[in-house]
């Protein structure tokens, strides 16, 4: 039904007035409530102030991995800046080895599983079996020899200074410690060892491995928050001068730069890595048959390895007889960086094929959105640990099968794995956001770039997180987490820190600010922040500032509240202009009256002869009278009412345009913007984007008018699934059936599928 | 009284981002009698678990796998007084989605929910309930010290 629409000359309307604009919660509110205030460390543009300071520590390292008995033994000599405005009377260091203390917070804070099939790593803890890790520190002394007073709290250790570190002022302090590396098959975690029981070879993947300083800032002065393992680290920058010394026969993978490759490399390995720096693709350093052999040597004694590493976070390494090493040189600006990969027999055709392509890959693409890759090695290694990121280097756990054949799932899982653990030298071990309080700010950053670069390795890339349709599940109901929640308490880190916040980015990018607008926005955000360390308020407030466009009511719908995408078309009205023209009303009224349907009755009724064709005489001055007959009265009543309006104000009064009211309904809450596909009855077909400020005054419902001369066919909410809408059942007009998860997979079940068949037939992917 | 406890012997894959969370959506459909059940659960996990009897399973490549998943499921996702039968699996990047279906005159009146529960240190399982496809209610949780729930329906 077509709707009259009467245009008045006076467009205020009182009801305006009587709105109350707290009702609804008003979801445009800014963040000032939430957000710390700007100060001269941080600024209101999200940058880092004038006065932005930052600590600094320097290391120089001696370990031994003992191969022998699975122990770390290290002493190192730690330089501590005081760059902050204060004087320090103590140090905070990180003693993160001590969850595997038999009693740490991180074993009695588990809670009970299920009695009757109790995990038997869980119930290894409670008896004698419990392994025996935790760092064993000696004593902390000054550079003079003297020794320093410690306290040990947890995961976190106090040296007492002999006086106040002033502001500008160095301290050294040296340190010494040993401690039992887990077996990564009994423990899992970032750092551990793995056993091979068919060659009877360990590969070493280390880190957390030091007594590293804790971080001190103008946030939350030493961040000591104890590690219970979910909430990973928030570290200073510094130069490490590090000498590894391990079994003779072994390959050391490391942070840094090697700086006696003549004392550790065979003559045709230091020819090989030469070869690599230009070479157009991965060239082997120690071949896989090199390695094989090396897993059935003796070490006939002990090696020391040296690296150097400037201005990074943190410091890892890896080590074994059972490593196959390729590396390809990746130009960087005209910089040459070093990609390298190192991988057991265990680990191929998988790793020799797409590891080092993939870190390659991920430095192009990352670089391009971010800054220059700064660091002049990046390392992926095959080892115990499932996906694990350090500065320059990274441990990822997929391997084929022991028949050298591999899943599509296994393949991609690799080359994703890598490409975010590699990606985690921008965020954050340079971008140096804190983890232990976010794990969103670097995992979600992460993973967005993440479906970047997948999208750029292959079409069709099977991505886990970014596209919006996939975080549709998680966000359905409202028991999950708001983005900003602490890491330690999330429920579900990989749903909400990564693929949440993956998802938010990416609809920021693509629905909210488009490419070029998020894309400079959030390069800014990182060039501020490389080699410095960013909280929350900055990325938010320097996405604003970049970009130009006020987003807090994109932050604190995605961010603090677990609100949902779910938006409704729930009625679309016609209206048409009512001309108050006699001669244009009456004929528009009777063409709608011809076209009205004939009842049941009139249908059968009018084959009935009528009296009055009997009867002449009782038709009268009605029953000629042409009801659409516009009478003199009403054209005179048009002029006057006509007048009202000025001359080009009448020109508007168009009979053929049609105004479509579109009824629209915030169920999820979450404020989006409304993307309308409308299509009309003469096959043609326009977009409507509607920014999400629709919703500024009334965010729970709100009618869109599509005004055209057009007739419109049917109208779909979010056509490109960009939204993560929960509920697409609701975003069309006319209604349509939508078919559930189980009907399809009922339907296809039944179908015969060629695709199948055929592929039954092939070879299974990946085998030689 | 005196309680005995099982001792599972189960390793989980070194994962340094591991998270454990399965759901399921049970659909009772009033037109066709029918519970239309949907359970997707994270595919490292459900083979890491088969992989204990079935070593190097690949849930996406092996023919055994359907088979293997859904015994798994149908016991360890147990309805009162309904037995459904399982029509197959979906194999994604991430997650499996195993189809379930049984004829009902009404619906249970409850779920004993273990997927996962006992191999799995802090694993917990969503359940929705829907009529017609309308949602009833919020998520239902199951994890260690809950595995047993009554449904409303």
């Amino acid at each position: 039904m077509i709707r009259r629409l009467l245009l008045g000359a006076i467009l205020l309307s009182l009801d305006m007035a009587a709105q109350n604009k707290r009702s609804p919660i008003d979801k445009f509110r800014q963040l000032e409530e939430i957000l710390p205030t700007p100060n001269e460390y941080r600024t209101a543009s999200g940058a880092p102030g004038h006065k932005y300071w930052q600590q600094r520590a320097d290391y120089d390292i001696d370990v031994e991995l003992d191969d022998v008995n699975q122990q770390i033994i290290g002493r190192a000599s730690i330089n501590y800046h005081n760059n902050s405005p204060d004087a320090l009377t103590y140090l905070w260091l990180q003693l993160d080895q001590n969850i595997w203390e038999p009693h740490s917070d991180t074993t009695l804070t588990e809670t009970a599983p299920d009695w009757k099939k109790f995990p038997i790593g869980s119930f290894r803890r409670y008896m004698d079996d419990v392994f025996q890790g935790g760092y064993h520190i000696g004593p902390v002394k000054d550079a003079a020899g003297n020794e320093l007073h410690k306290h040990i709290n947890r995961t976190m250790m106090r040296v007492d200074l002999p006086a106040p570190l002033a502001p500008g002022k160095s301290f050294v302090f040296t340190v010494n410690w040993d401690y039992k590396i887990n077996n990564s098959k009994r423990i899992s975690g970032r750092t551990g060892a793995e056993f091979f029981p068919k060659d009877g070879n360990w590969i070493y993947e280390i880190a957390q491995w030091f007594p590293r300083m804790a971080a001190y800032n103008d946030v939350n002065g030493w961040q000591h928050k104890q590690f219970l393992g979910t909430g990973e680290f928030t570290l200073e920058f510094g130069d490490y001068k590090v000498r590894i010394t391990a079994p003779n026969d072994h390959i050391v993978a490391s942070t840094g730069v090697l700086q006696n490759p003549e004392q550790v490399l065979t003559a045709v390995q230091r020819q090989r890595l030469t070869t690599a720096r230009t070479a157009k693709k991965p060239v082997m350093i120690v071949t896989g048959a090199e390695a094989t052999a090396n897993e059935k040597s003796k070490p006939a004694g002990k090696k020391t390895w040296i690296f150097h590493a400037e201005n990074v976070r943190d410091f890892a390494f890896a080590s074994s007889r059972k490593f196959a090493w390729d590396a390809q040189g990746h130009d960087a600006g005209g910089r040459i960086v070093m990609a390298m990969s190192y991988y057991p027999k265990e680990g191929n055709p998988l790793w020799e094929r797409y590891s080092t392509h993939a870190i390659i890959h991920t430095l192009n693409i990352y670089s391009r959105y971010t800054f220059q890759y700064p660091y002049p090695i990046a390392i992926s290694v095959n080892g115990p640990v499932g996906g694990m990121e350090y500065p320059m280097i990274c441990f990822n756990g997929p391997r084929p099968k022991d028949d050298k054949t591999y899943s599509a799932r296994t393949k991609y899982a690799l080359i994703s794995v890598v490409i975010h653990e590699v990606g985690h030298n921008y965020f954050p071990m340079i971008v140096n956001s804190d983890e232990r309080q976010w794990t969103w700010l670097d995992e979600g950053i992460n993973s967005f770039l993440q479906f970047l670069a997948e999208s750029e390795w292959e079409g069709n890339y099977p991505s886990r997180r970014g596209e919006p349709a996939k975080i549709v599940e998680y966000m359905k109901g409202d028991s999950h987490d708001p983005i900003m929640t602490n890491s330690e308490t999330i429920i579900d880190l990989g749903g909400n820190a990564y693929h949440k916040t993956a998802t938010a980015l990416n609809i920021l990018r693509e629905t909210v600010l488009g490419r070029e607008r998020f894309d400079f926005a959030f390069k800014e955000y990182a060039r501020r922040w490389m080699f410095k360390r960013p909280m929350p308020a900055d990325l938010f407030r320097t996405m604003e500032d970049a970009s130009g466009t006020d987003l807090d009511w994109f932050w604190r719908g995605w961010f603090y509240t677990n609100e949902n995408v779910d938006i409704s078309i729930d009625e679309v009205k016609l209206y048409s202009v009512d001309t108050q023209n006699p001669d244009v009303e009456k004929l528009i009224t009777k063409k709608e009256k011809e076209t009205e349907p004939v009842t049941l009755s009139a249908q059968r009724n009018k084959p009935l002869r009528k009296r009055v064709e009997d009867y002449p005489e009782l038709i009268d001055f009605y029953n000629k009278y042409d009801e659409f007959t516009v009478l003199p009265s009403e054209k005179k009543a048009f002029e006057i009412w006509v007048k009202q309006f000025e001359e080009d104000e009448r020109k508007l009064f168009d009979p053929s345009m049609n105004f479509y009211s579109v009824s629209l309904r915030n169920i999820g809450g979450l404020v989006m913007p409304v993307i309308l596909a409308v299509e009309f009855n003469d096959g043609t077909r326009e977009e409507l984007r509607v920014a999400a400020e629709i919703w500024r005054r009334n965010n729970l419902q709100v009618e869109k008018i599509i005004a055209t001369r057009k007739e419109i066919k049917s109208i779909t909410l979010d056509p490109h699934l960009e939204t993560a809408d929960i509920d697409v059942s609701n975003n069309y007009w006319p209604r349509q059936a939508i078919k559930s998860k189980f009907q399809i997979f009922k339907e296809d079940r039944d179908k015969v599928n060629p695709m199948r068949e055929l592929k039954d037939k092939e070879q299974p992917s990946g085998q030689n | 009284m005196r309680c005995l406890m099982l001792l599972a012997a189960f390793v989980f894959p070194a994962e340094a981002h591991q998270f454990h969370y399965s759901k399921t959506e049970i659909n009772w459909n009033t037109a066709a009698k029918t519970l239309e059940i949907i359970a997707t659960l994270h595919a490292d996990d459900i083979e890491a678990v088969l992989r204990k009897t079935h070593a190097q399973l690949e849930v996406d490549r092996d023919k055994q796998a359907e088979s293997l998943v859904c015994a798994y499921v149908l016991k360890s996702f147990e309805l009162r007084s309904v037995r459904p039968r399982c029509l197959g699996m979906k194999v994604g990047r991430d997650f499996i989605d195993v189809f379930l279906e049984a004829r009902v005159e009404a619906p249970p009146k409850s779920l004993r929910n273990r997927i996962l529960i006992e191999q799995i240190a802090g694993q917990r399982n969503d359940v929705e309930l829907k009529k017609d496809g309308k949602l009833l209610g919020p998520r239902i949780q199951f994890n260690t010290s809950e595995i047993r729930k009554d449904l409303r329906w």
